[in-house]
């Protein structure tokens, strides 16, 4: 059995842009992420970072190529349908790796639900809502009962430093503060992925070193996080790196 | 569980946006106030107002022998409402006083009037209370017949005037001017006067004989149900009341009752008023329909990107809209409860007579209709484009 939990190959995302225009975003792109690892994608801005993340989460589809997920690391509740997955068994390839380019929305949808955690470089709290239901928010759709669901979102709040913020609201916190809210509500979920765009690009590096410390907790639980970041002082906790320039990798 | 958190998140959305929310809040309560107002209105017009026109008065003999009393009334009543499919049928005792003045007796609580049939729209001032108001037909000229009454008003009477009626005996009765009620087809030539039935029945005993008095008599207006743009059932009512059918004609020619008098006929510029009227209504119902759904737009539109963070957490589209639905409903929910209690506050100081028209359930579940059920396609519709925001939004900086 493979030990990737994901794995590009040659994957391309072509954009128009105006009638003539054509953005190879990225090129040819083949890329393993393994659990339990920090692997930072350094690039600088436009290189194709976003829609690498864009497309490996399922949030976007590739024009060409292929991405494999490894079902066997599936989270909790996962279920999902796909049709070559008998193909493999028969070709004698790894069954548990299947292709969510060929899923459709609802599919995708499942798959970010029980597999995928986001860190945004805006953090993007919901503003009307309190530290702990931001957290609590991505399990809202879930079957948790909401007394446990409340003493899991307190207890990472505090697990990440944020003592007496627990029904603060974004507003009435700093950066670094929100940030970590904000990785709380990626952990709550247990991901196995977790996709982190430029994390600490609206923080001071004190913030931000202290933001890439939880992400290293993160991986230590077992999840596979990739930064993408422009910052190439972010490298010392990477477990790997790679770079991209012009859509394509480089190592 | 997981879909009452999601309802429960979604009024707290509602609830905590702020400057959003009591905008939108003010908005939907201005809507709810128009649409009940319009609805409202519309369905006075469609009663009242309408019929008012198309009411017909009909007269005991002109003998002291007959009079139509209130059982008789009341059989004449049940007989119209039953014979024309009306709804209700309203009816006044009338006399009138001299050639200009008909006066209207008031009372609600008798078993043979429509118990919320008043006059019409009091347009101005108040609903009378107590013995001694009068409402009076807006911008109407007294015309006295010498000898029957006077007045210390300008010859057209307002709100505050005092009308005194002297009669042979020299015997002064006064009247206060409390309210004006709409009544463009019969103020120019007729003064109508509404009072309680206690100073009608002394007017008429006490005035009305130095006066030509025509007898005593009722007014039968009808009032049908809210009048309904694709029904023609109050409409074909009125046209039965122009062109009375035999039932009818040998109904209230029966000997018991008086005899008839043909209604007048509508004029061009009541149709022309009425077809305005109706087309202002239809412009409340679309435009209130149209706010409704662009507000769905922008709401959606201010909360993309936290739609857009829903989707990349997984939510399903189902689960967003519950989200966005909840707050759309809880907000138009909310304007329209404070809508209401507007209009409600609004005629409780005005001391307004016909709230209890403008507030029938019908014309309450028009506006909650189009105030907050429409919230539900209003919202679909916009989320049909919003709900695919593109989560790429969100890898970018604010």
């Amino acid at each position: 059995m493979s030990d990737v939990i994901l794995k590009m190959d040659k994957v391309t995302k072509i954009y128009r842009r105006g009638r003539s225009e054509v953005v190879r975003a990225l090129d040819k792109v083949s890329l393993e992420i393994n659990p339990g690892e920090i692997l930072m994608v350094i690039g600088p801005s436009g290189s194709g970072k976003t829609t690498l993340l864009n497309v490996l989460s399922g949030l976007d589809k590739p024009t060409n190529g292929k991405i494999f997920f490894n079902t066997s690391r599936a989270g909790e509740g996962f279920t999902h349908t796909n049709k070559n997955e008998s193909d493999a068994k028969k070709k004698g390839k790894d069954k548990h790796l299947v292709d969510i380019t060929e899923w459709d929305e609802k599919q995708l949808t499942n798959y970010r639900r029980h597999n995928i955690g986001f860190v945004f470089q805006a953090w993007e709290l919901i503003p009307t809502l309190k530290a702990v239901e931001n957290v609590e928010s991505s399990l809202y759709p879930s079957n948790i009962p909401s007394l446990e669901l409340r003493e899991k979102s307190i207890k990472l709040i505090r697990k990440v430093g944020l003592l007496d913020k627990e029904y603060a609201y974004p507003d009435q916190m700093s950066g670094g503060e929100q940030q970590r809210v904000a990785i709380c509500r990626a952990l709550i979920k247990e991901p196995r992925i977790v996709f982190a765009d430029e994390p600490t690009g609206n923080l001071d590096s004190e913030s931000g070193n202290q933001i890439m410390r939880q992400m290293k907790l993160m991986s230590r639980e077992g999840a596979a996080v990739l930064v993408a970041t422009h910052n190439i002082e972010l490298r010392k906790f990477a477990d790997r790196m790679v770079k991209i320039h012009d859509g394509q990798i480089t190592y | 569980m997981a879909m009452w958190r999601l309802i429960k998140n979604s009024v707290r959305f509602a609830f905590r946006a702020k400057k959003r929310w009591i905008t939108f809040v003010v908005i939907f309560a201005f809507l709810s106030a128009f649409v009940t107002f319009f609805a409202g209105t519309f369905n006075l017009y469609a009663t009242d107002d309408l019929l008012e026109q198309k009411g017909f008065y009909i007269k005991a003999q002109n003998t002291e022998s007959v009079k139509v009393n209130a059982s008789q009334a009341e059989a004449l009543k049940n007989l119209i409402e039953d014979m024309a499919g009306i709804e209700s049928v309203a009816m006044f005792r009338f006399f009138d006083l001299g050639d200009y003045i008909r006066v209207f007796g008031v009372d609600p609580g008798s078993s043979w009037m429509f118990k919320a049939a008043k006059p019409s729209l009091i347009q101005n001032g108040r609903y009378i209370s107590k013995l001694n108001d009068v409402v009076i037909s807006t911008g109407s000229t007294i015309k006295a017949d010498l000898g029957t009454f006077s007045s210390n008003v300008s010859a057209t009477l307002h709100i505050g005037e005092q009308i005194n009626f002297i009669n042979a005996a020299e015997t002064t009765f006064e009247l206060n001017v409390v309210g004006e009620i709409n009544d463009t087809i019969n103020a120019p030539d007729k003064l109508r006067m509404f009072i309680s039935d206690d100073d009608f029945d002394y007017l008429h005993d006490n005035f009305a004989d130095t006066t030509p008095v025509y007898c005593e008599s009722i007014s039968v207006l009808v009032v049908g149900s809210l009048y309904n743009p694709f029904s023609d059932e109050i409409f074909e009512n009125m046209i039965r009341y122009d062109e009375p059918s035999e039932d009818l004609f040998t109904l209230v020619n029966g000997g018991s009752y008086g005899s008839w008098i043909p209604p007048d006929t509508v004029a061009e510029s009541v149709k022309k008023q009425r077809a305005t009227d109706f087309l202002i209504f239809i412009f409340g119902i679309v435009g209130g329909i149209l706010l409704t759904i662009l507000y769905n737009f922008i709401i959606v539109w201010f909360r993309r990107r936290e739609v857009a963070v829903l989707r990349a957490m997984g939510y399903k589209k189902k689960e967003i809209r519950i989200n966005l639905m909840g707050e759309s409903l809880t907000i138009s929910f909310v304007g329209y409860i404070i809508g209401i209690l507007a209009i409600v506050i609004y005629f409780w100081i005005q001391q307004m007579a016909f709230s209890n028209y403008l507030l029938t359930w019908v014309t309450l579940l028009i506006s909650f209709v189009i105030v907050v059920v429409v919230t539900i396609p209003g919202l679909l519709l916009s989320s049909l484009s919003f709900v695919r925001v593109s989560t790429v939004i969100l890898f970018k900086a604010r």
